[in-house]
């Protein structure tokens, strides 16, 4: 559903992808294994459109959004979960969620799909008036998907679900990207270390330097001792 | 971008066997003398020629002003265009070096020579009680700073004291520096060497700034605070201290105007002005050494080809500004020198 | 107790008036970290708008301050579709913004001397006459009663809207972090045009209703404008509530020190008073300066 073909993506003057070439089927948990700065989040950013990319394409469907706008893409049903704490810290819950949903079709049944966030986070719904400020680490991360949940999203592309966090929090983030994936979302999950492939991805690429050098089921991957070493933090 | 100097290793290991800096390592040593030289002969001679000439004596003013106020935007050009400190408060600092001066002349009797020493003086001290709690702060809050002490000072000078404000008209009458000097007939001259001075003494010493290591400092500071304080440049220490070097050329400027003018008037605070000495920073070149000067030049001669239309002038200006920014934004200087340099290098490759 | 109930009278009068014109200074830098230079130019356009469609146009005087509202407005969009749409986004921003925007006061208020000439003028109040309260001996003119609702009235609906609607909230989405804002499918320029032109309708409100009951000429903006100015950084650069709350503050201290120490000495104590303001809390009332948003 979702194919990215040869894309080369940087920042100024200096490429920092070169000849990228994914995809993700529908209802597929693709994760993309990688270093830290070797390009992870500039691939998500290239997709999303937060950076043009200087060649190559990136199609959902049969659409092709390479070089859009943010909003456009946002539109075609692709959500970036970006990592770290983008949340909005001087919203409340509810507002960042509502947020989420800011896009004309899910507004409308916005109501909806905040009860059924809620039902994914209890601790949200505790702490819907809050200011997320105030949250912890780990609930920023859940307020961060669930406001990802809101809109219309055909593929969820996750940055480091687990940057930050301490390991109880981490196991629950997983799980929850685990019900999301059982709900038939499709996913691209950018990670840095292998813990949690299992029950989560049907396919993962390796991404080193900026290009992607290995591509293949948990599996086999874990199969390779040399990759178990470097990968499993 | 300047260039560092590196000094060869041998020039280092001097071999008297004390280690020397030779003569041509410094800055100084990159000046084209033989240029300079002749460009202030030429600007030297020009009086003697001028005030045999009818209408002489109007393009020796020009130059006067040209002088004068090439030395404050110089000096606002090194804090706001090198340094990226947003003061709007240059122009009152040449008030104040200017009503000092005045002051002391006319109502305390003061040689005007001796006066004029205070302007700079007293420009200076009011930078430092400005910038000390101003220049800690973000660029917001400078700019609003300096514009209420602008603000400040002209409410002071409209409102404040008689002998001051001389009922709203600013002082009058003030005593010049060369009154019926030699006959009289050598006057306008006299002041013309005088400005002429000051202006080589000012372009030289913000020069020597921005090639000295100083001048790397502001630069670094400029682009980057975050990475400069990391390499240990003080920013605040650097920053009052620009502030404070600029200040005092800019009150110098301003008591040699009210000597020569023999008037302090509060239309020097008008916004008018102030846009029009950004604008000349802006238009020649925001942040380089020629910009400001060639800036000034060219919005004195615009100036004296709208005269008659200042209204519409005001427009133009801003018109203009806008333009450069949106088109331009290093300034004509640094355009017109790449476009230069392209040439150059064309032909060069043609042959 | 006259002077206290003066004070008090006149500082909600000012605060109301700051505060619009704050509030449209804090959304601009809120939502494009940009200090808004010709705020102040944008006020005297509503002014003479407002002053033209009166006088010349001899139409009623509401609607003509409607309308004059919406010609700064329009002024704001050009602005942004002109000038700072061309240099949002290109590194040097800080600067180029300061100087675009001075550029623009300069044109503005150049074109406003041109047209309508040097003289200050007038407005004809709404209301005549005044209504007296008797307890506290205080004179209200009916045309300041009309300034102060409609100035609150407006605070009232601005807050409300960024508060309660759905592109209210994105604004304040896209100033306290773009990037998320952008990844929810909001399109931020728009929400940049849509603020400058909030904030120009603000500005030419605060000149409409204070040179209703003062005075206009070409730059009578200016003054307002650094209160504006002093108050959006008193309030915490940013922060809606602070700066609502920092409008009153200085329209209550401006007026205090007109009423007890004389109309010369308001201008320097204000100063004064931000001096070791900024000196002491730089970020603002509520610390809710440089580092929180809307």
């Amino acid at each position: 559903m979702l194919t990215v073909s040869d894309l080369h993506a940087g920042y100024g003057g200096s490429e920092v992808l070169h000849t990228i070439s994914l995809h993700v089927h529908e209802g597929e948990a693709v994760v993309v294994l990688g270093p830290n700065g070797h390009g992870k989040t500039t691939l998500l950013r290239a997709i999303s459109g937060l950076i043009r990319p200087t060649s190559g394409a990136v199609m959902i469907g049969d659409k092709a959004i390479a070089g859009l706008p943010p909003e456009a893409i946002v539109a075609a049903g692709v959500t970036h979960i970006p990592q770290g704490d983008l949340v909005f810290p001087e919203m409340t819950v509810l507002e960042n969620l509502l947020m989420g949903a800011y896009r004309a079709l899910a507004w409308r049944e916005r109501n909806t799909r905040i009860e059924r966030v809620f039902g994914l986070f209890p601790r949200l719904a505790e702490r819907k008036a809050q200011l997320a400020r105030s949250l912890s680490g780990g609930e920023r991360r859940m307020l961060a998907l669930g406001r990802g949940l809101m809109g219309d999203a055909k593929i969820l592309m996750i940055d480091e679900p687990s940057l930050g966090l301490a390991p109880l929090v981490i196991e629950q983030v997983y799980e929850t990207i685990r019900e999301i994936r059982e709900s038939g979302m499709a996913i691209l999950l950018m990670d840095e270390n292998a813990n949690h492939l299992e029950g989560l991805a049907d396919r993962v690429y390796l991404l080193e330097s900026g290009v992607l050098v290995r591509e293949g089921t948990p599996a086999e991957l874990l199969a390779d001792e040399a990759l178990l070493a470097a990968y499993l933090g | 971008m300047i260039q560092e100097q590196n000094l060869p290793a041998a020039e280092v290991a001097a071999p008297q066997g004390a280690a020397r800096l030779r003569w041509s390592a410094g800055p100084w040593a990159r000046v084209d003398w033989l240029m300079v030289g002749t460009a202030l002969l030429v600007a030297a001679l020009a009086p003697l020629v001028l005030t045999r000439v009818t209408g002489g004596g109007f393009v020796a003013h020009l130059m006067i002003t040209f002088f004068i106020w090439s030395i404050i935007t110089q000096c606002w050009n090194l804090i706001m265009g090198v340094s990226g400190i947003y003061s709007f408060g240059q122009v009152a600092l040449y008030a104040i070096g200017g009503w000092t001066t005045a002051l002391l002349a006319k109502e305390f009797g003061w040689s005007p020579w001796l006066s004029l020493w205070l302007a700079p003086i007293a420009a200076t001290l009011a930078a430092l009680v400005i910038g000390l709690p101003t220049l800690r702060l973000r660029g917001v809050y400078v700019v609003l700073l300096t514009l209420a002490f602008h603000e400040l000072l002209r409410n002071f000078l409209t409102n404040g004291p008689q002998i001051v404000t001389g009922g709203g008209t600013g002082m009058v009458n003030v005593p010049k520096l060369f009154d019926q000097f030699l006959g009289g007939g050598m006057d306008q001259a006299m002041h013309y060497w005088l400005a002429l001075a000051l202006f080589t003494i000012t372009t030289l010493a913000v020069w020597a700034i921005l090639h000295s290591p100083i001048g790397v400092a502001f630069r670094a500071l400029r682009d980057s605070e975050v990475y400069a304080v990391s390499r240990g440049v003080d920013p605040f220490r650097f920053k009052l201290l620009l502030f404070a070097f600029s200040a005092f050329f800019t009150g110098l400027a301003g008591g040699f105007m009210v000597h020569y003018q023999a008037t302090a008037s509060q239309s020097v605070l008008s916004f008018g002005f102030v846009i029009n000495l950004l604008a000349m920073i802006v238009i020649g070149g925001w942040g380089s050494f020629w910009g400001p000067i060639v800036g000034t030049a060219l919005m004195i001669v615009l100036s004296e080809l709208l005269r008659g239309v200042d209204d519409y002038r005001n427009f133009m200006i801003g018109l203009i500004m806008a333009l450069i920014v949106i088109f331009a934004p290093q300034g004509l200087v640094p355009l017109v020198s790449k476009f230069v340099g392209d040439i150059m290098r064309t032909l060069r490759e043609a042959e | 107790m006259q002077q206290l109930s003066q004070s008090l009278y006149s500082g909600v009068l000012y605060g109301s008036v700051y505060g619009l014109m704050a509030l449209g200074l804090t959304l601009i830098w809120g939502a494009l970290r940009m200090l808004n230079l010709a705020h102040g130019a944008l006020y005297v356009v509503g002014a003479y708008a407002a002053w033209a469609l009166i006088n010349l146009a001899g139409l009623p005087m509401l609607l003509s301050f409607l309308i004059a509202v919406g010609v700064a407005a329009l002024m704001g969009l050009v602005l942004q579709t002109t000038l700072i749409n061309q240099v949002i986004g290109k590194p040097g921003f800080d600067n180029a913004s300061l100087i675009a925007t001075v550029a623009a006061a300069t044109m503005i208020e150049s074109a406003m001397l041109l047209m309508f000439g040097p003289q200050v003028k007038t407005m004809p109040p709404v209301f005549e006459g005044n209504l007296l309260i008797p307890g506290i001996q205080l004179s209200i003119r009916y045309q300041d009663l009309l300034v102060i609702v409609i100035a609150v009235a407006s605070l009232f609906a601005m807050s409300a809207f960024l508060r309660g609607t759905r592109y209210g909230m994105a604004i304040r989405a896209v100033s306290q972090n773009m990037d998320a804002a952008k990844l929810m499918g909001i399109p931020a320029g728009q929400v940049f045009l849509i603020v400058m032109v909030i904030s120009a309708a603000l500005a030419g409100l605060a000149g409409v209703l204070l040179s209703s009951i003062f005075f206009l000429s070409p730059f009578s903006g200016f003054l307002p404008m650094i209160k504006a100015l002093i108050v959006t950084i008193f309030g915490g650069l940013g922060s809606i509530k602070g700066t609502i709350w920092a409008a009153y503050l200085i329209g209550l201290l401006e007026a205090s020190l007109q009423v007890y120490l004389g109309a010369s000495i308001a201008l320097p104590g204000l100063f004064l008073f931000m001096i070791v303001m900024l000196v002491i809390r730089p970020n603002g009332l509520f610390g809710l300066g440089e580092g929180r948003r809307l």
